[in-house]
């Protein structure tokens, strides 16, 4: 992805931010983001892992069943590959700590995959049909690209063809076992363990070797914040909308095969949003409003988000089914709009007001 | 008493000279910065021009010998160009033009003959994946028919380069001529880079077919890289519309374009999609030079210029040195603390790079170290990625020492005109 400049214009707005802030609140302290980060791990984080945990073990016993009946996409099976897609979609933006270790996050979802190469490894591994190569230990030190969910979807909705559907069920048994593994050991390091990363966050205010300060951690969230979107309108939208109705490629979107691109959006955006408002004890929402000129740009995003989410909820699951929509391109290219307009909230008034300068993130690079 | 009182009246009285001090310093490393691009792109110039040469003496006479020193020559180009491409990401105007110099990766079954086993055979993304034009007198392109008969510069940039909105239709510059030396690396993770034999150029005694069309090519994609290049050195001399937007613009813009260069190279495009991405794969054509093998040694030069342009120093090709006021003193300025630990993690990163490109020379290729079950490999890749992840926080520490707030966002309409939404 291009990056282009982004000419500073903090200089202006910092110094107009402190006028401000003689007279009224002031900006947010260390203690505000160590609050924030406590309430994110426990309100927000650890339920949608736990959620992700529980999927993968559903999975994990759906395919055992029916692939030991001899039947590989049964309806138990793909629900319950549905019921993973949107437990994943809902922690998706989350690439750090556990979600970085050992690559979990690509393992469970490789993609974007601009060559092709899961239809590529996959049609191989199943070409080979080498039982060896299912050893849960050598399948979940492989190619990242037939171990996830990806690879699952294909064996599910487009089977490589010619495939022994005897071996397709192993594989899609070794991919079950696989994700239940991977998504109880993410939800295992945050919980447990000699350095459990909800401790971690929770001694950022201390200081470690992660973070120098709370803030620094609230940052790591609000980046993950702004990722969900940047994820969204730039690789889920962009990608397969192109410049005009004519230039789609409704093959670039995300989980095309099964259906369900913009179930993934809608997923990703409400998900973004709980981040924002925080569920319990108050997110980035009531940090901003408690700072001075905070209740305006807290309005404003929250407007937008309620835009985006009426314009989701009135689309099918499928973007190619929104595409045969008359006028399908246009509602899209009018989501993306709104998408764009929440982003430039965040990275602009939403960063300078809570002086959160949100870097560098994961989906950089081209 | 006395004393202190009399420093902070002076210390009021000066403030505006400090500020505009602290502006011209601001402006002395941007000076620095734009001449270390300078010279970098005229050291790319410099070598790519004696690969010209190369490829000339090549395509004049294909023999092993002819293939051999053309196949140095890319090398040795290589090394000033990865240096350069720290400018790339902040610097909208290279950015704009890298993708005709560097794209990757490709899909070279557009450009020549490849194995289907290995290559695949079709594409959900890309419709010309096998076009092959070096075979195929005419194409059909964006769904209209373009004759190919000579193989010209404009085919290759304007008709064939990204076609179909594909970016992986790469038909210019470094790794298309790469693919023309060496062609695809069949060996697997095994040893053993692309082995393209010289008489796929010759019209004597041609091998693969139409010796000519690939060596008319060949010549042609080298010429443009000439011309790209070129251009790229006028835009950074003295009036140069590159230097003159970072020297007549807001300071605190340029720097934060130099750490912009530093911490995206670092981050989303080596440690993510360079390097990252071909060790999760265990894929062998998921590396940077994949024809050629020269992967690690391109890697380390992105690493250097990463280094080049915090210390403001680069050590030109011919031994001499462009230096001057730094990065790194103004950070040190600020907090000496943060200096010293962006050092650090900068010499780590070279570190890390350094032990990949030992093994690469001693013990096996890059593509080897990322393959499927080789734990001693994959840990020293896995090493480099983790030194770029941590100093990509260094940099962004750095940005916030500097107290530069916003930086840094890859493409979306909103945000590259971050100033309508401010306004």
């Amino acid at each position: 992805m291009n990056l282009p400049m982004m000419p500073s214009v903090r200089g202006l707005s910092a110094v107009a931010t402190m006028g401000l802030a003689v007279l009224s609140a002031a900006p947010a302290a260390a203690d505000d983001f160590a609050v924030l980060n406590g309430a994110i791990v426990e309100d927000y984080l650890l339920p949608r892992y736990e959620t992700l945990a529980d999927a993968g073990s559903a999975l994990d016993a759906a395919l055992r069943q029916d692939c030991g009946a001899g039947t590989l996409a049964t309806d138990p099976s793909i629900a319950a590959y549905h019921r993973m897609a949107d437990a994943w979609m809902a922690v998706q933006h989350l690439r750090f700590g556990p979600s970085e270790l050992f690559l979990r996050a690509d393992r469970i979802q490789f993609w974007p995959d601009k060559r092709g190469i899961t239809g590529r490894h996959l049609g191989r591994l199943i070409a080979e049909a080498d039982p060896a190569a299912l050893e849960p230990q050598r399948f979940a030190q492989g190619s990242v690209a037939v171990q996830g969910l990806p690879a699952l979807e294909r064996l599910f909705f487009a089977p490589p063809e010619g495939a022994d559907p005897a071996f397709a069920c192993d594989v899609a048994v070794a991919i079950g076992a696989n994700l239940k593994s991977i998504a109880g050991g993410m939800l295992a390091d945050w919980r447990e363990g000699p350095a459990p990363y909800a401790a971690v966050i929770r001694s950022a205010a201390e200081g470690n070797a992660s973070y120098m300060d709370a803030k620094e951690a609230s940052l790591q969230f609000a980046k993950a914040l702004r990722a969900a979107l940047v994820a969204t309108t730039d690789l889920k939208l962009d990608r397969p909308l192109g410049t005009s109705a004519e230039a789609v490629k409704p093959r670039r979107a995300e989980s095309w095969r099964s259906a369900r691109s913009l179930r993934n959006i809608r997923i990703n955006i409400e998900t973004a949003e709980a981040l924002y408002e925080g569920e319990g004890r108050g997110g980035f929402a009531a940090l901003l409003r408690r700072q001075a000129a905070g209740e305006t740009v807290d309005q404003d995003i929250r407007a937008a988000f309620a835009q985006a989410r009426s314009r989701l909820d009135a689309l099918p699951d499928s973007l190619q089914a929104a595409l045969d929509q008359p006028d399908g391109w246009q509602r899209l290219d009018d989501l993306r709009g709104d998408l764009r307009g929440l982003l430039a909230l965040l990275s602009g008034p939403f960063s300078q007001t809570l002086d959160l300068p949100l870097g560098f993130n994961s989906f950089d690079g081209d | 008493m006395r004393l202190s009182g009399t420093l902070a009246a002076a210390g009021l009285a000066l403030m505006p000279a400090v500020a505009l001090a602290d502006g011209h310093g601001k402006m002395a490393v941007l000076e620095t910065y734009a001449d270390i691009a300078h010279a970098g792109y005229e050291d790319s110039l410099i070598t790519a021009r004696a690969l010209q040469q190369a490829v000339d003496a090549l395509v004049a006479d294909p023999t092993e010998a002819s293939l051999a020193a053309a196949r140095e020559s890319w090398i040795a180009a290589r090394v000033p160009y990865q240096q350069t491409e720290v400018f790339r990401f902040g610097n909208a105007v290279v950015d704009d033009w890298e993708g005709k110099v560097n794209a990757w990766p490709l899909d070279e079954g557009l450009i020549d003959y490849v194995d289907g086993g290995l290559y695949g055979a079709e594409s959900d993304e890309n419709p010309i994946f096998t076009a092959n034009v070096i075979a195929n007198k005419s194409l059909k392109v964006n769904g209209e028919a373009v004759d190919a008969s000579v193989i010209t510069k404009t085919l290759i940039a304007d008709v064939l380069h990204e076609a179909e909105e594909v970016e992986a239709n790469v038909a210019t510059g470094y790794h298309a001529i790469e693919f023309l030396l060496w062609g695809q690396d069949l060996n697997g993770s095994g040893p053993g880079a692309g082995n393209r034999p010289a008489s796929d150029f010759s019209t004597a005694d041609c091998t693969n077919g139409n010796c000519d069309r690939r060596a008319a090519y060949l010549k042609v994609a080298t010429d443009l890289l000439i011309d790209d290049l070129e251009e790229m050195v006028a835009l950074w001399d003295q009036n140069g519309p590159a230097r003159k937007g970072l020297l007549t613009g807001n300071p605190e813009a340029g720097i934060t374009t130099m750490l912009t260069g530093m911490g995206s190279l670092s981050y989303g495009e080596l440690a993510g999609e360079r390097i990252k991405l071909g060790l999760m794969l265990h894929d062998p054509e998921e590396e940077h030079d994949c024809f050629s093998d020269n992967t690690h040694y391109s890697h380390f030069y992105n690493q250097v210029g990463i280094t080049n342009v915090y210390l403001g120093t680069y050590k030109r090709i011919d031994g001499s040195v462009v230096s001057g006021p730094s990065l790194s003193d103004l950070v040190a300025g600020k907090d000496s603390a943060v200096d010293t630990e962006m050092k650090e993690k900068l010499g780590a990163a070279r570190t890390a790079m350094q032990a990949m490109v030992d093994r690469a020379k001693t013990v096996e290729a890059y593509d080897q170290m990322i393959g499927e079950g080789n734990a001693e490999g994959n840990a020293v890749i896995e090493t480099v990625v983790q030194s770029l992840t941590t100093q990509t926080r260094s940099i962004e520490r750095a940005v916030a020492a500097l107290g530069l707030g916003q930086i840094a966002f890859e493409g979306s309409d909103s945000l590259d005109n971050p100033q309508a939404v401010f306004q």
